[in-house]
C-alpha cells in the first residue's frame, strides 16, 4: 500500500515540474525586461535600397558583384580578393587576429554579415558607404594594394566583364574617368555584400515567443541563455551600446582595449576615422554618390570631431558573434569567454571618462560568466 | 431708446471680440501636443519631436516654439545642445538650428546614441542677458 502511494506522489511531483518549469523560466523576466527584449527585433529588419548605389538590389549586378568579390586579379599582385579576408566559410571574416594580405593590418577583419544595416564602416568609421569601404580596402597598400589604373586595365581586358558591364550600364550613364570606373566596381561588389544577412537565431525565436506570449516556445530557449540575457539587460549594462535588432547602436566606444599598435604608434580609432571620412570622396554626399540627399548624408556633414573620439572603435553587431572570433578592433581576445572576462575584470583606470563611468567592472562569478557566454552564443544562427 | 441700447451693447461686444481676435492673431501660442514645456520668468518654451516617439540612435528633428512672457514671439538666436550630464558627454553630431517664423525654430540632425538620462539645453537671450532652459528626461 505504502509503495504505490509514494509512486503516485513522485509521479505527481514529476508531472507538476514538467508542466511548471517552462512557465517559471519565462517568469524570470520583468515587464520592463520583456520590453527591452522586444526592442532587439524583429529580425531581419525591413529590406531597403541603398540609393547612393545605383546597383543596390538589382539581381544582375549582385551576380556580377559576387564574381568581382572573389576575383584575385583586382589586387596588384593577383594574390588577394575581397574573399581572401572575408571568407564565406568563416562568416565573411578570416578567423585571424589581424588582417594579413599585401601587408599586416593592425586591425582585426570584421565580418561582412549584416553590414548593409550599419551607419559607418570600418573600425574607425572612415567611410559611410558600403561601396566606399570596399574601395578603401582595394586601394589600401596593406590590403589589396590596387589602383584605379590597375582595376580598369584588368576589367577592360576581360571580355566577360565587358559584356556584363555593357548590359548593366545604359548608354549615356557609362563612366568616363578611371575613378568613375573604379567606383562602378566598388558599387557592384557592395550590391553583393548587401545580400549577406544572417539567419534567425535561438534568441529571435525566444523574442518572438515573448511577442506572441507563447509559453511553450519560450520554454525552448535554454535557461542558461535566459540567465545570461538577464545579466546582459541589467547588471551588465551591455544594452547601453549593444542595442536594437543589430545589437549595436552603430556608433563608437572606448571599452578599455589598448590602442598602441607598437611602442610609439597609436591606432587613433574614431578620431582618425572622422578625419578620413571628411577627406574621402566615397561618401553618401560625395562626388560619386548616386543620391546625395537623406538623413545619413546630413549626419555625416554634421559630425563632430571630439577629443573623446581618441581610442573609440565601432561598436560591433553581436549577431553571429560566436562564429567570428577573435574579437575587438585588434583581435586581442580569442574567445567569447575572454571577452566576458575583459568586462568582468575591466581596468577602469584605463578608460577615458570625465563623469560617471559608463563601463564598470562587472565582477561576475564563474557561473554568471558561463551564462553570459551562453546568451551570446544564442545570437548566432541555429546550427544543423 | 431701448433698441438703441441693445444695439450699442451688441456693437461693444462685437468690437471687443474683434479686438480679442486681433490680439490672439498676434499672440505667441505654445505648440499644440507639445512633448515638453519649459518656463522661467521671461520665456515659455514648448517643443515636440518628429517622429513623436524617439528611439536610441535613430535620427529625429525637434520643433521648438519660444514665446516671451508678454506672449510675443522670441526673435533672437537660439543655441541648443543635448547632453548626458552624468557622463559629461553630448551628441556625436552638431545639430542645425534654423529660425522659422513667429518664435518657431527647427533643430535638425538630432541623434541620441545611448539610452539613459539626457538633458536638452536651450540658450536664449533676454535684454542682453543669457538665460538657459533645460529639460531632463530618460531615454529607454
Amino acid at each position: 500500500m505504502k509503495t504505490p502511494s509514494i509512486c503516485i506522489l513522485l509521479l505527481s511531483v514529476y508531472i507538476f515540474l514538467c508542466f511548471s518549469l517552462p512557465v517559471r523560466a519565462t517568469q524570470i523576466f520583468t515587464e520592463e525586461e520583456k520590453t527591452k527584449i522586444l526592442a532587439h527585433g524583429p529580425w531581419p529588419p525591413k529590406a531597403s535600397i541603398d540609393h547612393t548605389n545605383r546597383f543596390s538590389g538589382k539581381s544582375d549586378a549582385i551576380s556580377l558583384g559576387e564574381i568581382l568579390f572573389n576575383d584575385k586579379n583586382l589586387s596588384s599582385s593577383g594574390e588577394f580578393s575581397c574573399s581572401t579576408c572575408h571568407n564565406k566559410d568563416k562568416k565573411f571574416s578570416d578567423g585571424l587576429k589581424v588582417a594579413l594580405a599585401s601587408g599586416v593590418n593592425p586591425r582585426n577583419t570584421p565580418s561582412l554579415i549584416n553590414s548593409k544595416f550599419q551607419r559607418w564602416f570600418g573600425w574607425g568609421g572612415s567611410v559611410d558607404t558600403l561601396w566606399g569601404v570596399g574601395l578603401r580596402a582595394m586601394l589600401n597598400p596593406l590590403e589589396m594594394n590596387s589602383s584605379a589604373e590597375h582595376v580598369n586595365k584588368y576589367v577592360s581586358s576581360n571580355q566577360n566583364y565587358i559584356l556584363k558591364l555593357n548590359d548593366l550600364l545604359a548608354p549615356g550613364k557609362r563612366p568616363e574617368t578611371i575613378d568613375e570606373k573604379l567606383v562602378i566596381i566598388g558599387k557592384l561588389i557592395a550590391s553583393y555584400v548587401e545580400t549577406l544577412i544572417s539567419e534567425e537565431t535561438p534568441f529571435d525565436g525566444f523574442r518572438r515567443a515573448i511577442e506572441q506570449d507563447n509559453q511553450k516556445a519560450m520554454g525552448a530557449y535554454p535557461l542558461q541563455a535566459k540567465r545570461g540575457l538577464k545579466i546582459f539587460l541589467g547588471r551588465g549594462q551591455c544594452t547601453v551600446c549593444h542595442f536594437g535588432p543589430l545589437f549595436t547602436n552603430k556608433e563608437f566606444a572606448d571599452v578599455g582595449i589598448p590602442y598602441f599598435i607598437k611602442p610609439g604608434v597609436v591606432d587613433k580609432g574614431r578620431y582618425q576615422g572622422i578625419r578620413d571620412l571628411k577627406a574621402t570622396p566615397f561618401t553618401r554626399g560625395g562626388t560619386y554618390s548616386d543620391n546625395k540627399t537623406g538623413t545619413q548624408t546630413y549626419l555625416t556633414n554634421r559630425i563632430k570631431l571630439q577629443h573623446r573620439n581618441w581610442g573609440e572603435f565601432r561598436v560591433p553587431s553581436l549577431r553571429s558573434v560566436a562564429n567570428t572570433a577573435p574579437y575587438m578592433h585588434n583581435g586581442s581576445l580569442k574567445s567569447l569567454t575572454e571577452v566576458v572576462d575583459h568586462y568582468s575584470e575591466l581596468n577602469e583606470d584605463r578608460l577615458h571618462t570625465d563623469g560617471v563611468a559608463i563601463l564598470k567592472s562587472l565582477n561576475l562569478t564563474p557561473a554568471e560568466k558561463s551564462d553570459l557566454v551562453a546568451f551570446l552564443e544564442s545570437l548566432s544562427p541555429y546550427t544543423p | 431708446m431701448k433698441l438703441n441700447k441693445t444695439a450699442i451693447i451688441f456693437t461693444v461686444l462685437f468690437l471687443s471680440s474683434l479686438a480679442n481676435q486681433v490680439a490672439f492673431a498676434d499672440a505667441c501660442l505654445p505648440l499644440e501636443n507639445a512633448r515638453g514645456t519649459l518656463e522661467n520668468s521671461d520665456f515659455n518654451l514648448t517643443y515636440k519631436t518628429d517622429p513623436l516617439k524617439i528611439s536610441v540612435s535613430k535620427p529625429f528633428v525637434l520643433h521648438v516654439k519660444i514665446c516671451k512672457i508678454d506672449e510675443t514671439p522670441y526673435k533672437q538666436n537660439l543655441k541648443f545642445d543635448a547632453m548626458m550630464p552624468k557622463h559629461r558627454h553630448g551628441m556625436n553630431f552638431t545639430p542645425n538650428i534654423s529660425k522659422q517664423s513667429s518664435g518657431l525654430f527647427l533643430i535638425e540632425g538630432m541623434l541620441l546614441h545611448m539610452p539613459g538620462q539626457w538633458q536638452y539645453k536651450f540658450d536664449l537671450k533676454s535684454n542682453g542677458q543669457k538665460t538657459q532652459l533645460t529639460n531632463d528626461f530618460l531615454l529607454k
